[in-house]
Protein backbone atom coordinates (compact mmCIF):
# COMPACT_ATOMS: atom_id res chain seq x y z
CA UNK A 1 0.00 0.00 0.00
CA UNK A 2 2.63 3.05 -1.16
CA UNK A 3 0.13 5.94 -1.40
CA UNK A 4 0.77 8.86 -3.17
CA UNK A 5 2.68 10.69 -0.45
CA UNK A 6 5.39 7.87 0.12
CA UNK A 7 8.14 9.07 -1.50
CA UNK A 8 8.71 11.45 1.06
CA UNK A 9 8.16 9.22 4.02
CA UNK A 10 11.82 9.10 3.54
CA UNK A 11 13.01 11.90 5.42
CA UNK A 12 11.01 11.11 8.42
CA UNK A 13 11.95 7.28 7.80
CA UNK A 14 16.01 8.22 7.80
CA UNK A 15 15.18 10.52 10.84
CA UNK A 16 13.62 7.89 12.44
CA UNK A 17 9.93 9.88 13.52
CA UNK A 18 7.71 7.91 11.60
CA UNK A 19 5.51 5.94 14.28
CA UNK A 20 6.16 1.85 13.87
CA UNK A 21 3.24 1.36 12.15
CA UNK A 22 3.94 4.31 9.42
CA UNK A 23 7.78 2.21 9.48
CA UNK A 24 6.23 -0.60 8.40
CA UNK A 25 4.22 0.38 5.89
CA UNK A 26 7.67 2.83 4.27
CA UNK A 27 9.92 -0.72 4.68
CA UNK A 28 7.01 -1.86 1.94
CA UNK A 29 7.57 0.67 0.14
CA UNK A 30 10.65 0.63 0.28
CA UNK A 31 11.75 -2.94 -0.99
CA UNK A 32 9.88 -2.06 -4.37
CA UNK A 33 11.09 2.11 -5.35
CA UNK A 34 14.09 2.33 -6.92
CA UNK A 35 14.29 5.73 -6.30
CA UNK A 36 13.80 6.15 -2.48
CA UNK A 37 16.24 3.22 -2.64
CA UNK A 38 18.95 5.00 -4.62
CA UNK A 39 18.91 7.99 -2.18
CA UNK A 40 18.24 6.36 1.09
CA UNK A 41 22.26 6.34 1.62
CA UNK A 42 22.25 9.71 0.81
CA UNK A 43 19.60 10.92 3.50
CA UNK A 44 21.18 8.76 5.88
CA UNK A 45 24.21 10.41 5.33
CA UNK A 46 23.00 14.02 5.82
CA UNK A 47 20.87 12.62 8.89
CA UNK A 48 23.68 11.61 10.69
CA UNK A 49 25.45 14.81 10.07
CA UNK A 50 22.35 16.44 11.48
CA UNK A 51 22.43 14.33 14.39
CA UNK A 52 25.86 14.97 15.42
CA UNK A 53 25.86 18.41 15.35
CA UNK A 54 25.60 20.86 18.66
CA UNK A 55 22.21 21.20 19.48
CA UNK A 56 20.89 24.67 20.91
CA UNK A 57 21.22 25.03 24.78
CA UNK A 58 20.01 28.65 26.31
CA UNK A 59 22.72 30.17 27.68
CA UNK A 60 22.71 31.81 31.72
CA UNK A 61 20.12 34.45 31.07
CA UNK A 62 22.18 37.22 32.47
CA UNK A 63 24.69 36.47 29.43
CA UNK A 64 22.24 39.03 27.29
CA UNK A 65 23.24 41.69 29.79
CA UNK A 66 26.73 41.29 29.87
CA UNK A 67 27.17 40.76 26.25
CA UNK A 68 25.25 44.09 25.52
CA UNK A 69 27.45 45.42 28.29
CA UNK A 70 30.84 44.78 27.20
CA UNK A 71 30.03 45.61 23.92
CA UNK A 72 28.36 49.10 24.54
CA UNK A 73 31.30 50.31 27.04
CA UNK A 74 33.89 48.86 23.94
CA UNK A 75 31.36 51.08 22.04
CA UNK A 76 32.18 54.45 24.17
CA UNK A 77 35.52 53.85 24.07
CA UNK A 78 38.00 56.07 22.37
CA UNK A 79 39.04 54.31 19.19
CA UNK A 80 36.62 51.21 18.93
CA UNK A 81 38.02 50.25 15.23
CA UNK A 82 41.71 50.81 16.41
CA UNK A 83 41.57 48.40 20.01
CA UNK A 84 43.31 45.66 19.51
CA UNK A 85 43.03 43.39 22.53
CA UNK A 86 45.47 40.84 20.39
CA UNK A 87 48.52 43.06 21.08
CA UNK A 88 47.32 43.03 25.08
CA UNK A 89 47.16 39.63 25.40
CA UNK A 90 50.67 38.77 24.30
CA UNK A 91 51.65 41.00 27.12
CA UNK A 92 54.08 38.77 29.38
CA UNK A 93 53.33 38.92 32.90
CA UNK A 94 56.16 39.82 35.29
CA UNK A 95 56.45 37.13 38.03
CA UNK A 96 54.72 33.63 37.99
CA UNK A 97 56.63 33.31 34.49
CA UNK A 98 59.65 33.36 36.78
CA UNK A 99 58.63 30.50 38.63
CA UNK A 100 60.00 29.37 42.04
CA UNK A 101 61.28 31.42 44.76
CA UNK A 102 61.23 34.61 42.82
CA UNK A 103 57.62 33.80 41.86
CA UNK A 104 56.92 33.61 45.72
CA UNK A 105 58.84 36.55 46.33
CA UNK A 106 57.26 38.90 44.45
CA UNK A 107 53.79 37.55 45.15
CA UNK A 108 54.54 38.36 48.59
CA UNK A 109 55.72 41.96 47.50
CA UNK A 110 53.10 42.47 45.37
CA UNK A 111 50.45 41.19 47.99
CA UNK A 112 51.70 43.89 50.33
CA UNK A 113 52.10 46.31 47.48
CA UNK A 114 47.94 45.94 46.99
CA UNK A 115 46.22 47.76 43.86
CA UNK A 116 48.04 50.02 42.04
CA UNK A 117 45.35 51.98 40.13
CA UNK A 118 46.51 53.70 37.03
CA UNK A 119 49.76 53.42 35.86
CA UNK A 120 51.01 52.58 32.06
CA UNK A 121 49.19 53.92 29.25
CA UNK A 122 50.28 51.78 26.80
CA UNK A 123 49.23 52.43 22.93
CA UNK A 124 46.50 50.05 22.75
CA UNK A 125 45.03 49.77 25.76
CA UNK A 126 45.40 51.62 29.54
CA UNK A 127 46.82 49.69 32.27
CA UNK A 128 44.02 50.60 35.03
CA UNK A 129 44.60 48.58 37.91
CA UNK A 130 46.81 45.66 38.78
CA UNK A 131 45.62 43.78 41.51
CA UNK A 132 46.81 40.68 43.66
CA UNK A 133 44.54 38.65 44.99
CA UNK A 134 44.91 36.04 48.19
CA UNK A 135 42.70 33.70 50.13
CA UNK A 136 41.99 34.13 53.82
CA UNK A 137 44.84 31.77 54.75
CA UNK A 138 47.06 33.02 52.76
CA UNK A 139 48.06 29.92 51.25
CA UNK A 140 46.54 30.50 47.41
CA UNK A 141 46.98 33.38 45.07
CA UNK A 142 46.15 35.16 42.04
CA UNK A 143 47.33 38.27 39.73
CA UNK A 144 44.72 40.15 37.96
CA UNK A 145 45.42 43.05 35.63
CA UNK A 146 42.52 45.15 33.94
CA UNK A 147 43.27 47.41 31.01
CA UNK A 148 40.73 49.56 29.75
CA UNK A 149 40.69 49.56 26.01
CA UNK A 150 38.72 51.04 23.20
CA UNK A 151 36.70 47.98 23.71
CA UNK A 152 35.52 48.05 27.40
CA UNK A 153 37.59 46.40 29.79
CA UNK A 154 40.04 43.61 29.73
CA UNK A 155 41.21 41.31 32.85
CA UNK A 156 43.69 39.16 32.54
CA UNK A 157 44.07 36.49 35.61
CA UNK A 158 46.31 34.00 36.47
CA UNK A 159 46.26 31.81 39.43
CA UNK A 160 48.40 28.12 39.91
CA UNK A 161 46.51 27.66 43.31
CA UNK A 162 43.02 27.09 42.96
CA UNK A 163 41.81 23.77 42.84
CA UNK A 164 39.84 21.62 40.45
CA UNK A 165 36.64 21.64 41.13
CA UNK A 166 34.12 19.23 40.99
CA UNK A 167 32.30 19.17 37.45
CA UNK A 168 29.44 21.38 37.16
CA UNK A 169 30.48 23.98 39.32
CA UNK A 170 33.08 27.28 38.02
CA UNK A 171 34.97 29.87 39.46
CA UNK A 172 33.96 33.48 38.72
CA UNK A 173 35.33 36.89 39.08
CA UNK A 174 34.04 39.67 40.39
CA UNK A 175 34.02 43.57 40.63
CA UNK A 176 32.99 44.30 44.12
CA UNK A 177 32.01 47.87 45.64
CA UNK A 178 33.72 48.87 48.68
CA UNK A 179 30.52 47.66 50.83
CA UNK A 180 29.97 44.28 49.27
CA UNK A 181 29.35 41.80 52.31
CA UNK A 182 28.52 38.13 52.00
CA UNK A 183 25.25 39.09 53.15
CA UNK A 184 24.65 41.45 51.02
CA UNK A 185 26.58 41.32 48.20
CA UNK A 186 27.26 44.34 45.60
CA UNK A 187 29.43 43.23 42.82
CA UNK A 188 29.90 43.00 39.03
CA UNK A 189 30.53 39.54 37.21
CA UNK A 190 33.27 39.38 35.35
CA UNK A 191 32.93 36.23 33.50
CA UNK A 192 33.24 32.45 34.83
CA UNK A 193 36.32 30.07 34.17
CA UNK A 194 37.55 26.82 35.01
CA UNK A 195 41.79 25.72 36.10
CA UNK A 196 43.41 23.49 32.81
CA UNK A 197 43.84 19.59 33.99
CA UNK A 198 47.20 20.97 35.41
CA UNK A 199 45.55 23.34 37.93
CA UNK A 200 46.66 26.46 36.16
CA UNK A 201 44.25 29.44 35.85
CA UNK A 202 45.05 31.86 32.26
CA UNK A 203 41.78 33.37 31.38
CA UNK A 204 40.95 37.12 29.50
CA UNK A 205 38.11 38.32 30.17
CA UNK A 206 35.86 41.09 29.50
CA UNK A 207 33.70 43.39 31.50
CA UNK A 208 32.05 46.95 31.31
CA UNK A 209 32.57 47.64 34.88
CA UNK A 210 34.48 50.79 36.39
CA UNK A 211 36.75 49.57 38.72
CA UNK A 212 36.86 53.16 40.58
CA UNK A 213 33.33 52.27 41.49
CA UNK A 214 34.11 48.49 42.12
CA UNK A 215 37.76 48.82 43.38
CA UNK A 216 37.84 44.72 44.72
CA UNK A 217 38.34 41.76 42.80
CA UNK A 218 36.82 38.59 44.08
CA UNK A 219 36.70 34.85 43.27
CA UNK A 220 34.31 32.77 44.06
CA UNK A 221 33.09 28.90 43.37
CA UNK A 222 29.79 29.27 42.43
CA UNK A 223 28.13 25.54 42.59
CA UNK A 224 26.46 26.05 39.04
CA UNK A 225 22.75 25.67 40.08
CA UNK A 226 21.75 28.20 37.22
CA UNK A 227 21.44 31.24 39.52
CA UNK A 228 23.57 34.19 37.93
CA UNK A 229 23.54 36.05 41.40
CA UNK A 230 26.71 35.18 43.73
CA UNK A 231 25.73 32.10 45.40
CA UNK A 232 29.41 30.19 46.12
CA UNK A 233 31.93 30.89 48.37
CA UNK A 234 34.34 33.47 48.06
CA UNK A 235 37.99 32.15 47.28
CA UNK A 236 40.17 35.08 46.47
CA UNK A 237 40.33 38.67 47.58
CA UNK A 238 42.18 41.96 46.38
CA UNK A 239 43.15 44.93 48.62
CA UNK A 240 40.78 47.60 47.35
CA UNK A 241 42.30 49.97 44.89
CA UNK A 242 43.56 53.12 46.47
CA UNK B 1 16.87 26.88 -4.77
CA UNK B 2 14.47 25.57 -2.04
CA UNK B 3 13.02 28.99 -1.74
CA UNK B 4 14.94 32.46 -0.04
CA UNK B 5 15.19 32.65 4.00
CA UNK B 6 13.23 35.86 5.10
CA UNK B 7 15.78 35.67 8.17
CA UNK B 8 18.30 36.19 6.18
CA UNK B 9 17.30 39.94 5.02
CA UNK B 10 16.39 40.32 8.61
CA UNK B 11 19.91 39.44 9.74
CA UNK B 12 21.65 41.14 7.34
CA UNK B 13 19.67 44.52 7.70
CA UNK B 14 20.46 43.97 11.60
CA UNK B 15 24.39 43.49 10.81
CA UNK B 16 24.82 47.06 8.64
CA UNK B 17 22.98 48.82 11.69
CA UNK B 18 25.71 47.39 13.52
CA UNK B 19 28.15 48.22 11.27
CA UNK B 20 26.93 52.16 11.07
CA UNK B 21 27.11 52.05 15.10
CA UNK B 22 23.73 50.88 16.76
CA UNK B 23 24.59 48.83 19.42
CA UNK B 24 21.92 47.62 22.06
CA UNK B 25 18.15 47.15 19.30
CA UNK B 26 20.37 45.43 17.00
CA UNK B 27 22.73 43.19 18.59
CA UNK B 28 20.51 42.29 21.00
CA UNK B 29 17.78 40.99 18.63
CA UNK B 30 21.21 39.00 16.72
CA UNK B 31 21.57 37.91 20.00
CA UNK B 32 18.34 36.58 20.43
CA UNK B 33 19.19 34.43 17.28
CA UNK B 34 22.26 33.20 17.75
CA UNK B 35 23.33 32.57 20.90
CA UNK B 36 21.44 29.12 21.62
CA UNK B 37 23.35 27.95 18.66
CA UNK B 38 26.45 29.46 19.72
CA UNK B 39 26.20 28.42 23.47
CA UNK B 40 25.33 25.15 22.52
CA UNK B 41 28.17 24.61 19.78
CA UNK B 42 30.48 26.06 22.99
CA UNK B 43 28.96 23.36 25.03
CA UNK B 44 29.74 20.77 22.77
CA UNK B 45 33.30 21.51 21.12
CA UNK B 46 34.82 23.78 24.17
CA UNK B 47 33.73 21.03 26.76
CA UNK B 48 33.07 23.84 29.32
CA UNK B 49 30.48 26.17 30.66
CA UNK B 50 32.64 29.07 31.22
CA UNK B 51 34.21 28.68 27.59
CA UNK B 52 30.85 28.66 26.06
CA UNK B 53 30.12 31.62 27.32
CA UNK B 54 33.42 33.33 26.16
CA UNK B 55 32.61 32.06 23.00
CA UNK B 56 28.97 33.84 22.90
CA UNK B 57 30.29 37.09 24.46
CA UNK B 58 33.51 37.13 22.19
CA UNK B 59 32.02 36.23 19.18
CA UNK B 60 29.41 39.47 19.50
CA UNK B 61 32.76 41.80 20.55
CA UNK B 62 33.93 40.76 17.26
CA UNK B 63 30.97 41.04 15.00
CA UNK B 64 30.45 44.63 16.77
CA UNK B 65 34.25 45.40 15.60
CA UNK B 66 34.26 43.76 12.10
CA UNK B 67 29.97 44.95 11.34
CA UNK B 68 31.49 47.96 9.21
CA UNK B 69 33.37 45.89 6.87
CA UNK B 70 30.28 43.70 6.53
CA UNK B 71 29.37 43.68 2.30
CA UNK B 72 25.94 41.87 1.97
CA UNK B 73 27.81 41.37 -1.58
CA UNK B 74 30.45 38.73 -0.21
CA UNK B 75 27.88 36.89 1.45
CA UNK B 76 24.76 36.44 3.83
CA UNK B 77 24.75 37.53 7.67
CA UNK B 78 24.79 33.96 8.94
CA UNK B 79 27.57 33.17 6.76
CA UNK B 80 29.26 36.50 8.61
CA UNK B 81 28.44 35.27 12.13
CA UNK B 82 29.61 31.97 11.87
CA UNK B 83 32.53 32.68 9.99
CA UNK B 84 33.16 34.31 12.99
CA UNK B 85 32.14 32.08 15.75
CA UNK B 86 33.47 29.41 14.40
CA UNK B 87 36.77 32.03 14.38
CA UNK B 88 36.41 32.46 18.25
CA UNK B 89 35.92 28.76 18.82
CA UNK B 90 38.93 27.56 17.37
CA UNK B 91 41.06 30.71 19.23
CA UNK B 92 39.58 28.85 22.77
CA UNK B 93 39.76 25.34 21.67
CA UNK B 94 43.49 26.29 21.49
CA UNK B 95 43.48 27.71 24.47
CA UNK B 96 42.27 25.25 26.18
CA UNK B 97 44.09 22.17 24.64
CA UNK B 98 47.67 23.95 25.04
CA UNK B 99 49.88 21.53 26.94
CA UNK B 100 52.15 23.70 28.84
CA UNK B 101 55.39 21.11 29.22
CA UNK B 102 57.00 23.58 31.99
CA UNK B 103 55.76 25.33 34.97
CA UNK B 104 57.67 27.56 33.12
CA UNK B 105 56.12 27.92 30.14
CA UNK B 106 54.07 30.65 29.57
CA UNK B 107 50.64 29.25 27.06
CA UNK B 108 50.73 32.22 25.19
CA UNK B 109 54.06 31.64 24.32
CA UNK B 110 52.82 28.58 22.51
CA UNK B 111 52.51 28.48 19.03
CA UNK B 112 49.13 27.75 17.33
CA UNK B 113 50.52 24.42 16.01
CA UNK B 114 49.55 23.17 19.51
CA UNK B 115 46.27 22.75 18.54
CA UNK B 116 45.04 19.57 17.37
CA UNK B 117 43.93 19.35 14.01
CA UNK B 118 41.05 16.58 14.58
CA UNK B 119 39.67 19.46 16.72
CA UNK B 120 39.42 21.90 14.15
CA UNK B 121 37.84 19.40 11.80
CA UNK B 122 35.55 18.71 14.66
CA UNK B 123 34.40 22.83 15.04
CA UNK B 124 34.48 23.43 10.62
CA UNK B 125 32.19 20.28 10.69
CA UNK B 126 29.69 21.69 13.45
CA UNK B 127 29.52 24.95 12.10
CA UNK B 128 29.02 23.16 8.66
CA UNK B 129 26.13 21.60 9.30
CA UNK B 130 24.79 24.72 11.31
CA UNK B 131 25.59 26.76 8.43
CA UNK B 132 24.05 24.10 5.78
CA UNK B 133 20.99 24.41 8.53
CA UNK B 134 20.37 28.24 7.77
CA UNK B 135 20.26 27.89 3.88
CA UNK B 136 17.42 25.73 3.66
CA UNK B 137 13.91 27.90 3.53
CA UNK B 138 12.18 29.15 6.74
CA UNK B 139 9.59 26.26 6.59
CA UNK B 140 12.19 23.30 5.81
CA UNK B 141 14.69 24.36 8.74
CA UNK B 142 11.95 24.92 11.41
CA UNK B 143 10.72 21.42 10.90
CA UNK B 144 14.15 19.80 11.13
CA UNK B 145 15.16 22.22 13.89
CA UNK B 146 11.77 21.11 16.25
CA UNK B 147 12.94 17.67 15.94
CA UNK B 148 16.49 18.24 16.26
CA UNK B 149 17.03 20.34 18.73
CA UNK B 150 13.78 20.10 20.38
CA UNK B 151 13.39 16.74 20.12
CA UNK B 152 9.74 16.95 19.06
CA UNK B 153 8.06 14.04 17.05
CA UNK B 154 6.31 14.44 13.60
CA UNK B 155 2.76 14.56 15.34
CA UNK B 156 4.10 17.14 18.18
CA UNK B 157 5.45 19.21 15.09
CA UNK B 158 2.36 19.15 12.80
CA UNK B 159 0.82 20.70 16.05
CA UNK B 160 2.75 23.42 17.26
CA UNK B 161 3.05 24.43 13.77
CA UNK B 162 -0.69 23.89 13.15
CA UNK B 163 0.28 22.02 9.58
CA UNK B 164 -0.75 18.47 8.67
CA UNK B 165 1.28 15.34 9.08
CA UNK B 166 1.70 15.26 5.53
CA UNK B 167 3.05 19.07 5.44
CA UNK B 168 5.82 17.60 8.03
CA UNK B 169 6.86 14.68 6.06
CA UNK B 170 6.87 16.45 3.12
CA UNK B 171 9.12 19.23 4.80
CA UNK B 172 11.57 16.90 6.56
CA UNK B 173 11.98 15.17 3.32
CA UNK B 174 13.01 18.20 1.49
CA UNK B 175 15.11 19.66 4.24
CA UNK B 176 17.07 16.78 4.35
CA UNK B 177 17.80 16.48 0.84
CA UNK B 178 18.53 20.61 0.92
CA UNK B 179 20.56 19.91 3.61
CA UNK B 180 22.71 17.13 2.07
CA UNK B 181 22.98 19.60 -1.35
CA UNK B 182 24.18 22.65 0.95
CA UNK B 183 26.85 20.26 2.74
CA UNK B 184 28.25 19.31 -0.51
CA UNK B 185 28.16 22.28 -1.81
CA UNK B 186 30.80 23.07 1.14
CA UNK B 187 32.50 19.85 1.21
CA UNK B 188 33.49 21.13 -2.90
CA UNK B 189 34.05 24.64 -1.21
CA UNK B 190 37.15 23.37 0.32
Amino acid sequence: MSEPGAHTDLGAYVLGMLEPRERESFDRHLAGCAQCQAELGELQAAARLLRSAPKAVDPPADLRARTLAAVQSAAVGPEPAAASPRTIRRRRWPSLALGGAVAVAAATAALFLGIRLGGDVGPSGELELQATLASAAGDATAFAEVVKLGIGREIDFRSDDLPILPKGEFYELWFAALEDRPSEPNRISAGTFHPDENGRSRVTLTAAVDPALYPTLVVSAEPGDGDPAPSGEDVLRSAPAE
Amino acid sequence: MTGARKDDERETVLIERVGKGEVDEPLGALYDMYSARLYGLGIRLLGDRGLAEELVQETFLRLWRSAPRFDRELGSGTTFVFTIARRVAIDLRRRRSSRPHAVLVDERDLEPAHAIAASDGEIELAFGVREALDTLSDEQRTVLVLHYDHDLTQSEIADRLEIPLGTVKSRTYHGLRGLRRALERKTADV
